[in-house]
């Protein structure tokens, strides 16, 4: 599946980064560290000839088709993060204390179509 | 060839013991009386929908319940959520409030919201 | 009580002379994919079983932070289907994965 393609610009369904900061999402009151990351994200169409690239399931293609051939009000499938990596955070808990937490599916690593 | 629409909810978690929660507006597709599970959080929901406040409610999933439950609405809409899982239908002691209206911003003698 | 427009399950029916494919596949004569439609909410509830990365990029996206898309209503589980199809000029009895759409996810 597409790696990381912000230098060569396409179209088609890829992997994006994406900084931000935890102030910026008015999170920075409870997630002290990091100060901010990179979630990236997956954008782009879904071409119905490169479905095996994405690894996308027969129903992707059959949804690509009935777009394309029989009715266009149906959605064309959509870019979507299919892998994701964790993320550990430092909170400022409640009582005052501070943990060290991981939290799961933070990061999206692979795209593909469905 | 043609279109319906039918329920989307993935089928309960039997094993595991679930929350039943009020809700309203966020009701899953199978739900029956206005009531949802959850192996998360209940939640309840005021926001301003045209200058009126609008309260909603529903279940949130124990993922990414962390960052719903602090939810603060953004700059464009005032929203308040508040989460509870203490019992069931715990939701509906929840009164959120929205938060105070920004004061406007005085640059060189001018409002500016 | 829900919005209209929400992220939810839709039908199609349809044949394989449709997709092209009924040269291949002699049954089922009607074929329901389903697909997944509608606007993920700001809040997504449980029966979306969203990752963090949804509800983040749910965040960035209603906070106007940057230029990322919301998550996307798309098929979170699928159902295997039976069929008969013209294998080598014989009907052979196949069961294919992933053939209709079970239920939404907003990710």
């Amino acid at each position: 599946e597409l790696l990381p393609s912000s230098e060569f610009p396409t179209s088609d369904c890829a992997l994006y980064d994406f900084r931000v900061r935890f102030s910026q999402l008015k999170l920075d009151h409870w997630i002290v560290f990091p100060p901010k990351y990179n979630p990236r994200y997956c954008r782009g169409i879904c071409p119905r000839t490169m479905g095996f690239i994405y690894g996308s399931p027969v129903h992707t293609m059959v949804q690509n088709i009935i777009y394309e051939k029989l009715d266009s009000s149906v959605p064309r499938p959509s870019c979507i993060p299919s892998h994701y990596s964790p993320l550990s955070v430092m909170i400022f808990e409640e009582d005052g204390s501070y943990v060290y937490k991981e939290f799961e599916d933070m990061v999206a690593t692979r795209c593909t179509c469905r | 060839s043609g279109k319906e629409t039918s329920g989307s909810t993935a089928p309960a978690l039997s094993s595991q013991r679930l929350l039943w929660c009020h809700c309203y507006h966020h009701c899953p597709e199978d739900s029956t009386n206005n009531t949802c599970r959850t192996d998360g959080y209940c939640f309840t929901m005021v926001e301003e929908d045209g200058g009126v406040p609008v309260q909603t409610a529903g279940c949130l999933g124990l993922v990414g319940s962390e960052f719903q439950c602090r939810d603060t609405g953004n700059s464009r809409q005032r929203r308040s959520l508040e989460c509870c899982t203490d019992q069931d239908y715990c939701n509906k002691n929840l009164h959120p409030t929205l938060p105070p209206l920004k004061p406007p911003l005085y640059v060189d003698g001018k409002i500016h919201h | 009580s829900a919005p209209k427009n929400r992220c939810k399950l839709h039908s199609f029916r349809l044949s394989f002379d449709e997709l092209g494919w009924g040269h291949y596949f002699i049954a089922p004569p009607v074929y329901n994919p389903r697909f997944c439609q509608g606007d993920c909410p700001r809040v997504l509830h449980y029966g979306y079983h969203s990752p963090n990365h949804a509800i983040i990029q749910t965040v960035i996206n209603d906070l106007g932070v940057g230029d990322v898309p919301p998550p996307s209503c798309v098929p979170y589980k699928y159902m295997p289907m039976s069929v008969l199809v013209v294998h080598k000029k014989k009907v052979e009895y196949r069961e294919l994965e992933d053939m209709v759409a079970e239920s939404c996810t907003c990710r």
